[in-house]
């Protein structure tokens, strides 16, 4: 702790339970823990002082595919816990702060993944904006991984992307949400490990 | 931070040292540099706080092997420096290893969070160990409190003191057989 920065490091919410097993849906639905859910009070990200600020989101599961659908991850700012809103990973859509889009899985079961991703306040207010990259790694086979881009967007370079209605004047709770292409009830994704950390 | 939670991050511990190779073993030996066990007093899960309350241990280092023999990684609380014993936080189990490679890289994060607290306080942990067997190779082993889907808690009484540590278990006796810790580090997250 130097205190340069003035800031210091928060863990903003921890799982102390595994979220529940999503399968047969198609669907965004949360799949973090609602006790790991970070919940960010109006104004978190200052006017003054909100430029710059970051998240860190960490988590791990297991995922179970039949044939070779498509699996998509996404962080949401929700305004209602447990709730994943808009019910779409879609890149660009206000509150989907960093996404994968939907991406063909191979073929397993209990697969581990795990994901990291830092999500950036770039300007605050109503029309807030937000830069997040990361990966999520699925871990097919024990010596074979797939690895995909998460993200505010898929361009490059990176853009931004909005948090949803009433932008950083907002509460929000800051979510894991998947969603499938295909719906089977051998299509299953499960978190084991959530955290959301402040950063500064 | 917005003072939202009322808590903060903190290192428990971060390794100034490397640890001790472990080699010609087969017997449960902590790896993790003495400067690195996160020391957790007892009650650090208090009754009424404790619940949630989550380590991240991050480690990594190089391991060698002969043959593929099986290697067991694992977090414990133990109650003295270097003395893992009893039911391990988490745990990746016996693991076959790539065959005949030399000091190839390996990491790991696992993250540790409480359940419930007291004398049974229970545990879940999830993390990933990646060892990359050549520049463009990995092999992947979970590491958590346990290997049932979904995962299941461990049992650690959060009344007593606790070196948060990492040991390992090689399956063959052999010199060739080595794994040691470069980096290692203990952060209570709330």
């Amino acid at each position: 702790m130097s205190w340069t920065t003035g800031t210091q490091t928060e863990c903003l919410g921890a799982n102390n339970a595994v979220g529940s097993a999503l399968s047969s849906f198609t669907t965004a639905a949360v799949m973090s823990p609602v006790t790991g859910a970070a919940y960010l009070p109006a104004n978190f990200f200052l006017p003054s002082y909100g430029i710059g600020k970051s998240l860190w989101v960490k988590a791990s599961g297991v995922l179970s595919t039949t044939s070779t659908p498509t699996f998509g991850w996404a962080v949401f700012a929700d305004s209602a816990l447990g709730t994943a809103s808009p019910a779409n990973l879609t890149s660009g859509t206000a509150g989907v702060l960093a996404t994968t889009g939907l991406i063909t899985q191979a073929t397993g079961t209990n697969m581990p993944w795990e994901l990291e991703v830092v999500i950036t306040c770039i300007t605050t207010g109503t029309s807030a904006t937000f830069l997040s990259d990361g990966t999520v790694k699925v871990y097919t086979a024990s010596t074979s991984i797939q690895s995909l881009r998460m993200s505010s967007s898929a361009s490059n370079p990176n853009t931004t992307n909005t948090i949803g209605t009433g932008g950083t004047t907002a509460a929000w709770y800051i979510e894991l949400a998947a969603a499938c292409g295909t719906s089977s009830s051998s299509n299953s994704i499960q978190c084991y490990s959530y955290i959301c950390m402040g950063l500064n | 931070m917005s003072w939202t939670t009322g808590t903060q991050t903190e290192a428990l511990g971060v390794g100034t040292a490397n640890g001790s190779a472990y080699n010609t073993s087969t017997t449960l030996t902590t790896i993790s540099p003495l400067t690195g066990g996160g020391y957790c007093p007892a009650n650090f899960w208090l009754p009424s706080y404790g619940i949630s309350k989550s380590l991240l241990v991050k480690a990594s280092g190089v391991l060698s092997t002969t043959s593929t023999p099986n290697l067991t990684l694992a977090i414990y609380g133990d109650t003295a420096q270097n003395t893992p014993s009893g039911t391990p936080l988490a745990t990746t189990g016996a693991v076959a290893q790539a065959s005949s490679v030399t000091n190839v890289p390996w990491e790991l994060d696992c993250v540790i969070s409480n359940v419930t607290t007291g004398s049974s306080g229970t545990f879940l942990a999830m993390g990933i160990v990646k060892v990359y067997t050549a520049s463009t190779t990995i092999q992947s082993i979970r590491i958590s409190s346990s290997s049932a889907n979904p995962n299941t808690t461990t049992t650690l009484s959060t009344l007593s003191a606790y070196y948060i540590e990492l040991a390992a278990t090689w399956g063959s006796n052999s010199s060739s057989n080595s794994i040691q810790v470069y980096s290692y580090a203990v952060l209570g997250l709330n």
